[in-house]
């Protein structure tokens, strides 16, 4: 507190000194005035000097006023110059202030690179200021709505004049208020009343539909139908008598009925269309005789089978899980089957094809051949045995236990074929026959294979890829037999091959052909004189080719010549090199990081769906109907201050630290 | 009898899909096909997306018709063409018998019309709030006019300042109630002053164009008579810097989006970029134009600018790219003298010779309003593909051609060899002469004569 008193003396102090001094200039301006000479360097005296003594003062003052240092004193300024230097031209003045001026401008711009720099190299810009999420909003009333443009004013006049407009601040129209003003209480609750039992009779009705709906008593059906029947009936009958017009159309709506049920195939009697029918029947002979031919066919198609297919498949069954057991008793199997089939006549297809089998060499890619056809023959055979089998799934089951077994056929077969039909083997069936026991040991395996695939197969229930199933191992097998056996036989040298050929000396004239074709012409002809070529002759073109030809001679000749057997056709990728690039496009530095740019896909179907949206991000996005508004200084550098400011903060508190 | 073969552990495997995979929401809706995008199974994926890109190069240059409409309702040139910052749909445009006529886009109609000065229009800009918009004349009158959200302008101006002078240009503050003028001396107003508050001069020469900066929005742009581009900071007492060209400076436009650049449309048929903290070089130079460049205005995006020519034609360059993207002319347009980005970056608008203001889009393919996702999905693939495959041969062929009027082709031929044939003479010299004699002297460059401080 003592030293706050002490300075504000002080102030006063300083004031009193300074006003002393200007009347001390004041004093040696007159004085010059009296001289009659100008103080022609116009200087002006500081007032700072007596300032400065007064500082002094001020600083001793404020210390302890005892000491007073010999050095202190020495402070006083003994030699200022008294004079300030001479003020600027205004055309200096001007540059000092431009200079300012560019300065603050180049250290104002020069805060913005980082913004701008952003910009530049952001590889996307939305350009929205369009608030996001939720904004507060004080509630406030609207304003009164003034239609304004001719338009809103003729809608104003048409409507606003409505009464059943809801107007601000009431609840209810004038309209609303009216009508509630015209119905008096009394009325109202007996419309009330009134509304009510209607509904309540309404509702009862709907019940009792429903509880009827519901009824499933056969007797009470019945008796509707009937009473239904007889009222159509008797409608017909009027019909006949007064309107045969109508009566007519009905018949004939009739008929159409009937078609469509043919076509239906519902061929039973005791639908609903069949019943009508044969009421009508009483007055169309021809209604009636399609009823009788409809009763027939279903009773045809309705016949009961015999039971004898169910019994084959079991057999069947059980013969399937022998041939897994043993061969043996699958081929008794077959037999029995054989046997069967030849009883009934119908083998005629299954020995033909069996023959053909034989004739062929032990080959098994046409086995499974003959398999198919065997398979294809035995299911016409079934077929034809009992058409009244209607599920396909036994003869297919059937079929493919007589595939799983043709493999040990063979033998069995043409023996059975021999006692059976009595009919005698040509020469070459018995060679066949000879041959085919010599891979019977093989041939027990691909059984045994087989029968395991079946297994399997019986799980699936599905005969289409069981075929297939069976074939396969077996083809493989063989024909890497065959392979091991005909790998000795096809150690034949190339030259050997090539014998009688000379492919070098083809190669070599065809390979010089080429050469020549690709070869450009050097055009050695002078360029004619006149005006032989005419007057759009162009030199210049012509120039410009030789040029051209000439750079692609000397390709050729830089070319390294390959080997003589060797011929790459330079041509070959000329459709592709007309479609790339000649050059590396700017941004990139090799050829290897041009590529690498490219080879990124895209779009839809070869990306991700998420890296296809982040790969095709437009570089501008803008709203529609949206103004762009140029950057707000505040928003960028008021931040930035804030953060200088913190900064300052934080190093003053570490100063006091 | 045979027996009866129980099976125990029966069991039936069925194909059992979720139907969510493969069946669509609603009928509308495109059948859902499962892809698998591991590169392995699709072998050709670069070649498809070749073609791709290629067929979207070609649908561009089919689809690329930006010409909208023409404004037809001025009975004298046009003069001058204003913006206004809070609205899209009005335009302001004035002609040299001293109407100006106000614009609505959505209907593509003239709104209202006023005979504003007596003489030509010289300068229009809009106020900052968007309900006035100023002009200045060649009877030396600055005008106020107001005008309705419906874009209905009151016959009477506002208000009115009679100066001695003529002001050739004018140009309104940002974002305070300041505006400049420029004529004899550039002025700067305030509020409701009848007086310039501040006025500069700098050198005897008139200035006839005047453009605020966007950001930075104490910083001001004149174009003066003496081939000079000059900077004011209307903060201070003096100009900041003075640019001293081989010649005119036509119009001035700053980048709204980078605070230091700004680009100037030059007699010289070239535009030159220039970056104010370094004025002894340009940053980029624009050239395509075949004669002057009347007027520039870059788009709000700051990406792109447009450029109006004595030759013409618009032209639409990347901010960063020294030839132009885009051309834009009609047979009838005569030399177009002034140029307008909309706010929303969609539509150009220029003025030209005969009376007539056109409306452009300002990309020439685009589809104009709302997509689907599908198809901005769609358009933003063709558009990535575009862009990686663009320097392929044909693709380029393709995306340059453009069919122009034979004087501009020809033209731009023989301006070639012109360049060619300096270049040639440039290079001769220096081969021929004391090496350091006939220095390097880069294309941004040349154009600059002088900087004073």
């Amino acid at each position: 507190m003592a030293d706050d008193t002490n300075s504000m003396d002080e102030d006063e102090l300083e004031e009193e000194e300074a006003i002393d001094g200007v009347a001390h200039q004041k004093l040696i301006n007159s004085l010059f005035a009296l001289d009659g000479k100008k103080n022609k360097k116009q200087s002006v005296t500081l007032r700072t000097s007596n300032i400065s003594n007064n500082l002094d003062m001020a600083i001793h003052a404020s210390r302890d006023t005892l000491k007073i240092h010999p050095q202190d004193l020495k402070l006083k300024q003994k030699h200022v110059s008294a004079q300030l230097q001479k003020p600027l031209s205004a055309l200096e003045m001007e540059k000092t202030k431009r200079k300012l001026a560019r300065d603050t401008v180049h250290s104002e711009m020069t805060k913005w690179e980082p913004v701008v720099n952003e910009i530049r190299s952001a590889t996307q810009t939305a350009f929205s200021n369009r608030p996001h999420g939720l904004q507060m909003f004080q509630s406030m009333q609207p304003k009164s709505f003034t239609p304004r443009t001719p338009l809103e004013q003729e809608i104003y006049a048409a409507l606003g004049k409505d009464e059943s407009l809801v107007k601000q601040n009431q609840a209810l129209s004038v309209a609303e208020t009216k009508a509630l003003k015209a119905m008096s209480v009394k009325e109202a609750l007996a419309r009330r009343a009134e509304l009510m039992k209607h509904h309540t009779l309404l509702s009862r009705m709907e019940l009792k539909a429903k509880r009827q709906k519901k009824i499933k008593s056969k007797r009470y059906r019945k008796v509707l139908q009937k009473e239904r029947v007889a009222a159509e009936k008797k409608e017909l009958e009027h019909l006949r008598q007064n309107d045969p017009g109508a009566f007519l159309e009905k018949i004939e709506l009739m008929e159409k009925n009937r078609m469509e049920e043919r076509l239906t195939l519902k061929h039973k009697g005791g639908g609903k269309f069949s019943r009508l029918h044969k009421a009508y029947s009483k007055f169309d002979d021809k209604s009636r005789d399609a009823i009788q031919a409809m009763l027939e066919k279903s009773k045809e198609l309705t016949k009961k089978l015999e039971s004898l297919s169910d019994e084959e498949e079991e057999e069947e069954e059980v013969n399937i899980v022998k041939t897994v057991e043993s061969t043996k008793t699958s081929d008794s199997v077959i037999d029995d089957q054989m046997v069967d089939s030849i009883i009934k006549g119908k083998f005629g297809q299954l020995k033909t094809s069996t023959n053909m089998w034989l004739n062929s060499t032990n080959q098994f890619q046409t086995a499974s051949t003959s398999n198919s056809q065997l398979a294809s023959t035995s299911n016409s055979n079934a077929d034809g045995k009992n058409p009244d089998i209607g599920t396909c799934h036994n003869v297919n089951t059937h079929t493919s236990s007589i595939d799983t077994c043709t493999d040990s056929l063979p033998l069995k077969v043409t023996e059975n074929l021999s006692a059976n039909s009595e009919q005698s083997l040509t020469a070459p069936d018995k060679k066949s026959q000879e041959t085919s026991e010599k891979p019977k040991s093989s041939d027990v395996n691909v059984v045994k294979k087989t029968s395991v695939s079946k297994k399997q197969d019986k799980k699936k229930k599905c005969n289409e890829s069981n075929k297939a199933d069976i074939s396969k191992p077996v083809v493989f097998l063989e024909s890497a037999d065959q392979l091991t056996v005909n790998g000795d036989e096809l150690k034949v040298t190339m030259e050997e091959l090539f014998e009688d050929e000379d492919v070098v000396e083809e190669f070599s004239k065809e390979k010089a052909e080429m050469e020549n074709k690709n070869v450009v012409k050097h055009e050695s002809k002078l360029p004619g004189w006149g005006s032989w070529a005419g007057p759009d002759y162009k030199h210049i073109q012509e120039k410009h080719s030789k040029k051209r030809s000439q750079a692609q001679l000397k390709d050729q000749k830089v070319k390294k010549p390959y080997a003589p057997y060797v011929w790459i056709n330079p041509n070959k990728d000329q459709g592709i090199r007309k479609l790339l690039p000649k050059s590396v496009p700017f941004p990139f530095s090799s050829v290897r990081q041009y590529e690498l740019s490219v080879s990124q896909p895209v779009s839809r179907g070869l990306v991700p769906e998420t890296a296809t949206k982040l790969l095709t991000k437009p570089e501008v996005v803008t709203k529609l109907g949206h103004i762009i508004k140029p950057l707000n200084k505040e928003e960028y550098m008021s931040k930035k201050e804030d953060i200088d400011m913190e900064e300052i903060k934080t190093k003053s508190t570490e100063f006091r630290k | 009898m045979a027996t009866v073969v129980r099976r125990k552990d029966f069991s039936l495997k069925v194909l059992s899909r979720n139907p969510e995979n493969y069946r669509r929401e609603t009928k509308l809706d495109i059948h859902k096909a499962p892809q698998n995008p591991e590169s392995y199974l699709h072998p050709f994926a670069i070649e498809r997306e070749y073609q791709r890109a290629l067929n979207a190069t070609k649908l561009e240059r089919v689809f690329a018709k930006p010409f909208l409409c023409g404004l037809e309702g001025h009975r004298d040139n046009i003069e001058c063409l204003a913006k206004f910052p809070t609205r899209l749909s009005h335009v302001l445009s004035a002609a040299s018998d001293g109407e100006i006529r106000l614009w609505d886009l959505s209907t593509k109609k003239c709104i209202s019309n006023v005979v504003a000065h007596d003489g030509l229009v010289r300068g229009m800009c809009a106020h900052r709030s968007g309900n006035f918009f100023l002009s200045c004349g060649q009877d030396a009158n600055v005008k106020f006019w107001a005008c309705s959200e419906e874009g209905h302008v009151t016959q009477e101006p506002v208000r009115t300042i009679l100066n001695k002078h003529v002001y050739q240009s004018i140009d309104h503050h940002e974002k305070d109630d300041t505006f400049v003028t420029c004529g004899q001396s550039l002025d700067v107003w305030a509020g409701d002053r009848a007086q310039p508050y501040q006025s500069y001069t700098w050198g005897l020469d008139s200035m006839h164009y005047v453009k605020f900066n966007r950001i930075e929005t104490h910083l001001v742009a004149v174009a003066a008579d003496d081939r000079s581009i000059m900077l004011y900071d209307i903060r201070g007492g003096a100009g900041v810097q003075k640019l001293i060209m081989r010649m005119k400076t036509n119009a001035i436009s700053w980048n709204p989006m980078q605070a230091y650049i700004f680009t100037a449309a030059c007699d010289d048929y070239n535009l030159y970029t220039y970056d104010i903290r370094n004025l002894t070089m340009a940053a980029n130079k624009h050239e395509d134009h075949i004669a002057a460049v009347m007027d520039v205005d870059y788009a709000p995006t700051g990406k792109e600018f447009a450029t109006a020519g004595y030759d013409r034609a618009v032209r639409i360059f990347n901010a960063v790219e020294g030839h132009s993207r885009d051309v834009y002319t009609t047979k009838r347009m005569q030399r177009v003298n002034h140029i307008l980005w909309s706010m929303d970056n969609k539509y150009i608008l220029s003025g030209s010779d005969e009376m007539n203001v056109r409306l452009w889009k300002s990309k020439a393919a685009e589809k104009l309003g709302v997509l689907k996702p599908r198809e901005k999905t769609a358009f933003n693939t063709a558009e990535t593909l575009k862009r990686t495959f663009k320097d392929h041969p044909e693709i380029k062929r393709i995306s340059r051609h453009r069919h122009l009027p034979k004087l501009i082709f020809s033209q731009r031929k023989e301006l070639r060899e012109i360049k060619e044939a300096q270049k040639r003479k440039e290079s001769n010299r220096r081969f021929h002469s004391k090496p350091g004699a006939v220095p390097f002297q880069p294309e941004r460059k040349k154009q600059i004569v002088e900087l004073k401080d």
